[in-house]
C-alpha cells in the first residue's frame, strides 16, 4: 500500500503541493448478531480507502486541501487530487500550519495485532454465538437474549513529504450482551460489553452472564425520592460520561477555540486531588493503542491530570505547534456527525488513545467492597443514558441512571425505576472521593477509557 | 454500470444456493465541512462506491460489502454473503421466511435544480463563511460559531431476486449551526439548521439567514437562564422537543423489529389503547419534501404513510419483508440501510404527531407551576424497558399561565407508555423538522413533526439544589 501513498506524495509535489501527505486505512470485519434468543445474521466486510493532504505555499503561511477515495487506482489519485488541490487553493493561508509530521522512529508496538483474528471462520464466531445464548439462559423469566460479537483486521498506513512512510497492522475484538428479563408487569435490561484487540471467549461468556444476572436483578425496581447522596459509577457509565464532556474538553484545539471550561487552567487544580488521568498509547492489548497516531506521529503516554491538577491537553502537529509544545500524538481521524465516516475520508483532529483513569494518591484506592462500604446513603450505576447530549463547552450533562441500584448502609440494596442525574463535569471531578479495583477497558470508536469503579461524593439524584 | 454489477450479485447469490437475495450497489459523492470560528477544520469531499449483497440460506441471513467494483471482488463479496449465511443457518431456531413483493422496474429521481456535484466546493465553502459571519455580527456576545455542511448525491442500484430492479438518485444538503455565547463565567450554545432532500437551491428557497441568526439570538437569550428546578411537572413540549419525542419514544418501539425481537414495550398492544385519546401518529416516507422520503426503501419495496396510534389506539408497525411476513402483514416499505456496505434494518422516515385543536396560549393559562421545553440538544431511549431522556436545548419557568424566567439545561425523562397517557393537549400549530437517527451502527436521515403538546407530571432534570 505504502506504494500507491508515496505515488500520491510525489505526484501531488509535482503539481505544485510543498508537501503532501497520503494516509490509507482498510479493514475486513466479520460480525454475528444474536436477536430474540437465536443467531440469524453474520456479515463479512471489507473497506478501504485513501485520504490525501497537500499544502500550498501562498504569502502568509501555507493552505491545507483534502479529498479521499476508495478506488484504490492511480487513476482515482488524479482526481482525488485535483480536489484536494482547489479546496487548498480557495482557501487563505493559515499562518499556524507549518509542517506535516516529520520523520521520527515509530514507537514500540504493543501488543495491538493479534494473528489468530485473521484466521478465524465465520463458523467459529456463529457457534460461539450459540454457546452465548445458553449461557445467558439461566432463568425461565429471561426473555430476550441480544447481541453481537465481531472480529476484524485492518492496516493503517501514512506517507508525505517529510519522509513519513510507514505502516501497522491491527485487529480487534469486541462483543456486546444485551438481555431482557420480565416477571409480571416488570420489564428490566441487563446489558455487558467488551472490546480489546485480542480474541478472548471466556470473556464473552462472562459478558453474557453479567448481562442476564443484572437483568434479573433490576426486576421490580423501587422509586426512590429526589436527595443529595453519593454516587457510584462504574467503569462504562464513567466512560460514556467523559466521552462527551472531559475527554473533548481537554483536546487543545477546544482549548485554543475558548470551547471548553478548562480555558487557561493549566497546572490549576480542577479535580479532587486524588485523580489522576493519562492518555496512554502504549498500553497492552487495548483498542486505542498504536504506534504513531493518523498524521504518522509517535505516539506516547502523556499525563492530563495529576493528583487533580490539570497538567496536558491532548495535541496534533497543528494545534502543537500553534501552543509551541510538542504534540502528544493525538491527532485522530474522526468526524462525527453525519453517519460515522470511514478513517480515511477525514482529516486528521484530535482525540484520546487509551484515557486511564486512576487513583492519583495510594490511600485512595480500595477494593469494590470496600468502597461500597463507605456509602451510607447512594446509588451505584453501570450505565448513563443521554451523555451525548451533554454541552461540552459548559460541562453541564443530565443523565438518566441506567441498571442502577440504591446503596444503604455500605450494601447494595434494590434496584431504581428511574432516577437522573444533573450537574457540571467540573463539579463532578471535585467531588470525586474514592477509587475502586475493578479497572476495566471500555471502548469507545477508536479508543478506551481505563478506569475503576468510582465514588462521587453530594451528587443531586432525582427519582 | 451500478444496474449490471447488482444485477449480477443477486444472479451469482441465487446461483450458489440462496433462497433469496437483494444487493445495492452505489456511487455517493459527497461533500462534508466544518467550520469553526473562520477557520475550515475539515473539508472533506470524495467518492464512496461499492456494493452490498444480502443472502438468506435455509431461514439464516448473510451479508457482505465490498469497496471494490471490480468483478472479482464482487464475486468474493457474494460468496462472503453465502458463506456467512450457510454458517449460521447451523445454528438458527425460527427460520427467517419473507413477503415477497411483486417485481418492479423504475428509475425514481429525486429533482434538483441546482445538482450538488456540479456546485464546486468554493461555492459551498464561501457560503459557510457568510452564515458564520451573520451569526457572529448579531451580537459581540457570540464567542464562537461552529458551523457543519454536508451533502450528498448518490445513484443506487436497488436488485432484488423477488423482482425489484430500481435505479435511484437522490442528492441531500444539509447546513447546521452552534452558535456559542459568553458572559463572564457563563457559557450558552444553541443549533439551528436548514436541509433538504434536493439540490442547492435550498439556499434560494429558505431564509438560511434568518435561521442562523436565530440561533445566535437564542444563545444570547439563554445567558440570562437560570438552573432549572428538578421534579414532577406540567410541560408543554415545542414542536421540536415533541418531535424528538414521538421519534425516540414512540416511532422506536413501532419498528417492528424491535417488537420481534422482543426489545419493544408497544409488543402484543395492536388495537390496544396506548395513549390518550387526542394523540394520533403517523409515519410517512412519502411528505413532499419530507427529510426522510424515500420513493422505495433498501429491500426495493414502494414506501407509504403508515398508521401507528390513530385517537390513543395502536394501529400498526414500520416493516420489512421478513417482519411482515413474520405479522401477516403487507411490508410497508420500512427497510433502510445507511449505505451499500450496511444492512437493511427497520427504519422510520419522517414521523409526526398529528395535529390537535389547542392554541399555545390555552395551553399555557391554566398551568399554575410548570416548565416549557423548547428544541433539543438530542436523547436517547430504551425502546425495551420504555424509558426515554432528552435535552431541551431552551426552557422557561410558567407560573400562573405565564413564561417566566429562562432555565438552562433542561431534560425530561420518563415512561413512553405513562407519557402517552399523560399528553393532556395537542397543538394546532404544526412544524416538519430534520435530523438524523442512530440504529445499530447505522445512521440515516430522518423528519419529525408535531405541534406543541401539554404533559402532566413529566420527571423534568435541572441542576438547581432547590
Amino acid at each position: 500500500m505504502l506504494d500507491l501513498l508515496e505515488y500520491a506524495v510525489k505526484r501531488a509535489e509535482k503539481q505544485g503541493a510543498s508537501q503532501a501527505e497520503a494516509f490509507y486505512f482498510g479493514e475486513n470485519r466479520l460480525r454475528t448478531f444474536l436477536e430474540k434468543k437465536q443467531v440469524k445474521t453474520s456479515e463479512k466486510k471489507y473497506d478501504a480507502g485513501v485520504g490525501i493532504r497537500v499544502a500550498l505555499k501562498k504569502t502568509g503561511g501555507f493552505s491545507l486541501g483534502f479529498a479521499y477515495m476508495n478506488s484504490l487506482t492511480k487513476e482515482a489519485v488524479a482526481e482525488t487530487l485535483k480536489q484536494a488541490l482547489k479546496v487548498a487553493s480557495f482557501k487563505k493561508p493559515d499562518k499556524d500550519f507549518k509542517s506535516f509530521q516529520e520523520r521520527k522512529p515509530a514507537s514500540a508496538e504493543k501488543k495491538i495485532c493479534d494473528k489468530t483474528i485473521t484466521k478465524i471462520r465465520p463458523e467459529t464466531v456463529v457457534d460461539l454465538a450459540n454457546d452465548l445464548i445458553k449461557t445467558a439462559s439461566i432463568d425461565k423469566r429471561i426473555s430476550t437474549i441480544a447481541g453481537g460479537i465481531g472480529v476484524g483486521t485492518g492496516k493503517v498506513a501514512i506517507a508525505n513529504s517529510l519522509g513519513v512512510s510507514d505502516e501497522f497492522n491491527i485487529s480487534g475484538y469486541g462483543l456486546g450482551a444485551y438481555v431482557v428479563a420480565k416477571e409480571a408487569d416488570s420489564v428490566a435490561v441487563g446489558w455487558d460489553d467488551y472490546s480489546n484487540c485480542f480474541y478472548n471467549e471466556d470473556e464473552a461468556y462472562t459478558a453474557f452472564k453479567n448481562a442476564a444476572n443484572s437483568a434479573l436483578k433490576q426486576l421490580h425496581p423501587k422509586i426512590i425520592k429526589k436527595e443529595t447522596m453519593d454516587l457510584l459509577i462504574q467503569p462504562q457509565a464513567l466512560a460514556y460520561l467523559l466521552a462527551f464532556t472531559l475527554i473533548p474538553e481537554v483536546r487543545a484545539d477546544n482549548i485554543q477555540k475558548q470551547q471548553s471550561p478548562f480555558v487557561g487552567k493549566l497546572n490549576e487544580p480542577i479535580a479532587s486531588n486524588n485523580l489522576s488521568v493519562t492518555d496512554d498509547a502504549h498500553v497492552p492489548q487495548a483498542i486505542g493503542s498504536r504506534p504513531f497516531d493518523d498524521e504518522g506521529c509517535p505516539t506516547q503516554a502523556t499525563r492530563i491530570i495529576e493528583k487533580g491538577k490539570l497538567k496536558s491537553f491532548l495535541y496534533n502537529s497543528y494545534t502543537a505547534n500553534k501552543d509551541k509544545v510538542r504534540s502528544t500524538g493525538n491527532s485522530i481521524r474522526s468526524l462525527g456527525g453525519w453517519g460515522g465516516k470511514a478513517r480515511y475520508c477525514v482529516e486528521p483532529l484530535i482525540g484520546p488513545s487509551n484515557f486511564r483513569v486512576f487513583a492519583g494518591v495510594k490511600s485512595a484506592e480500595e477494593s469494590l467492597k470496600e468502597v461500597v462500604s463507605e456509602v451510607k446513603n447512594g446509588v451505584i450505576t453501570k450505565g448513563v443514558i443521554g451523555a451525548h447530549t451533554a454541552n461540552a463547552q459548559s460541562g453541564e450533562f443530565s443523565v438518566v441512571l441506567d441498571m442502577a441500584f440504591k446503596v444503604e448502609k455500605g450494601e447494595i440494596t434494590y434496584p431504581i425505576k428511574q432516577a437522573m442525574v444533573g450537574g457540571s463535569i467540573q463539579d463532578f471531578l471535585k467531588n470525586i472521593s474514592m477509587f475502586g479495583d475493578d479497572t476495566t477497558h471500555v471502548g469507545l470508536e477508536n479508543n478506551t477509557v481505563i478506569s475503576p469503579t468510582i465514588l462521587v461524593r453530594n451528587v443531586t439524584v432525582s427519582g | 454500470m451500478l444496474m449490471d454489477l447488482a444485477e449480477k450479485a443477486v444472479k451469482l447469490a441465487i446461483a450458489s444456493g440462496a433462497e433469496y437475495a437483494d444487493t445495492r450497489a452505489e456511487q455517493i459523492h459527497s461533500t462534508s465541512i466544518r467550520l469553526t470560528n473562520e477557520r475550515f477544520e475539515q473539508v472533506v469531499s470524495g467518492v464512496d462506491q461499492g456494493l452490498g449483497i444480502r443472502a438468506l440460506y435455509k431461514g439464516a441471513w448473510g451479508f457482505s460489502s465490498t469497496t471494490s467494483l471490480e468483478l472479482k471482488e464482487i464475486k468474493t463479496t457474494v460468496e462472503n454473503a453465502f458463506k456467512t449465511a450457510k454458517a449460521t443457518s447451523k445454528a438458527v431456531k425460527e427460520k427467517a421466511t419473507l413477503h415477497y413483493v411483486k417485481s418492479i422496474r423504475d428509475h425514481a429521481k429525486v429533482k434538483t435544480r441546482q445538482p450538488l456535484t456540479q456546485t464546486g466546493i468554493d461555492k459551498k465553502m464561501k457560503l459557510l463563511l457568510h452564515f458564520s459571519k451573520i451569526a457572529r455580527d448579531f451580537s459581540p456576545k457570540i464567542v464562537g460559531a461552529n458551523l457543519g455542511y454536508d451533502d450528498s448525491a448518490e445513484q443506487k442500484a436497488i436488485v432484488s431476486s423477488d423482482g425489484a430492479h430500481i435505479l435511484t438518485n437522490t442528492s441531500r444538503v444539509y447546513v447546521a449551526i452552534n452558535a456559542i455565547a459568553k458572559e463572564g463565567e457563563k457559557i450558552t450554545s444553541c443549533r439551528e439548521r436548514v436541509a433538504k432532500r434536493g439540490g442547492f437551491e435550498l439556499f434560494e428557497q429558505v431564509d438560511a439567514d434568518g435561521v442562523f441568526e436565530l440561533a445566535a439570538k437564542r444563545a444570547v437569550g439563554l445567558l440570562k437562564a437560570k438552573p432549572a428546578p428538578s421534579g414532577r411537572f406540567t410541560v408543554i413540549a415545542d414542536p421540536r422537543l415533541a418531535g424528538v419525542f414521538v421519534h425516540e419514544a414512540v416511532g422506536h418501539g413501532c419498528e417492528a423489529d424491535a417488537v420481534i425481537f422482543g426489545k419493544s414495550i408497544l409488543e402484543g398492544k395492536l388495537g390496544k389503547k396506548v395513549s390518550s385519546d387526542i394523540v394520533s401518529i403517523f409515519d410517512d416516507s412519502t411528505v413532499d419534501g419530507g427529510w426522510g422520503s424515500e420513493k422505495y426503501d433498501d429491500e426495493g419495496v414502494p414506501t407509504k404513510k403508515r398508521s401507528l396510534i390513530e385517537k390513543g389506539i395502536l394501529k400498526g408497525y414500520i416493516n420489512n419483508k421478513e417482519s411482515a411476513a413474520k405479522l401477516g402483514v403487507e411490508p410497508n416499505g420500512g427497510a433502510r440501510a445507511q449505505s451499500f456496505s450496511h444492512r437493511p434494518i427497520v427504519r422510520m422516515s419522517n414521523t409526526y404527531i398529528a395535529k390537535g385543536n389547542f392554541s399555545f396560549e390555552e395551553m399555557l393559562e391554566d398551568i399554575d407551576y410548570g416548565v416549557y421545553l423548547k428544541a433539543s440538544r438530542g436523547g436517547e431511549v430504551n425502546t425495551a424497558r420504555g424509558t426515554f431522556q432528552f435535552n431541551a436545548e431552551e426552557a422557561y419557568l410558567i407560573k400562573k399561565g405565564k413564561l417566566t424566567t429562562p432555565l438552562l439545561d433542561v431534560s425530561l425523562s420518563g415512561l413512553t407508555l405513562e407519557t402517552l397517557h399523560s399528553i393532556e393537549a395537542v397543538g394546532k400549530d404544526f412544524r416538519l423538522n430534520v435530523g438524523f437517527c442512530g440504529k445499530g451502527d447505522q445512521t440515516v436521515p430522518v423528519g419529525n413533526a408535531s405541534p406543541h403538546i401539554r404533559i402532566r407530571n413529566a420527571l423534568v432534570g435541572g441542576r438547581a439544589k432547590c
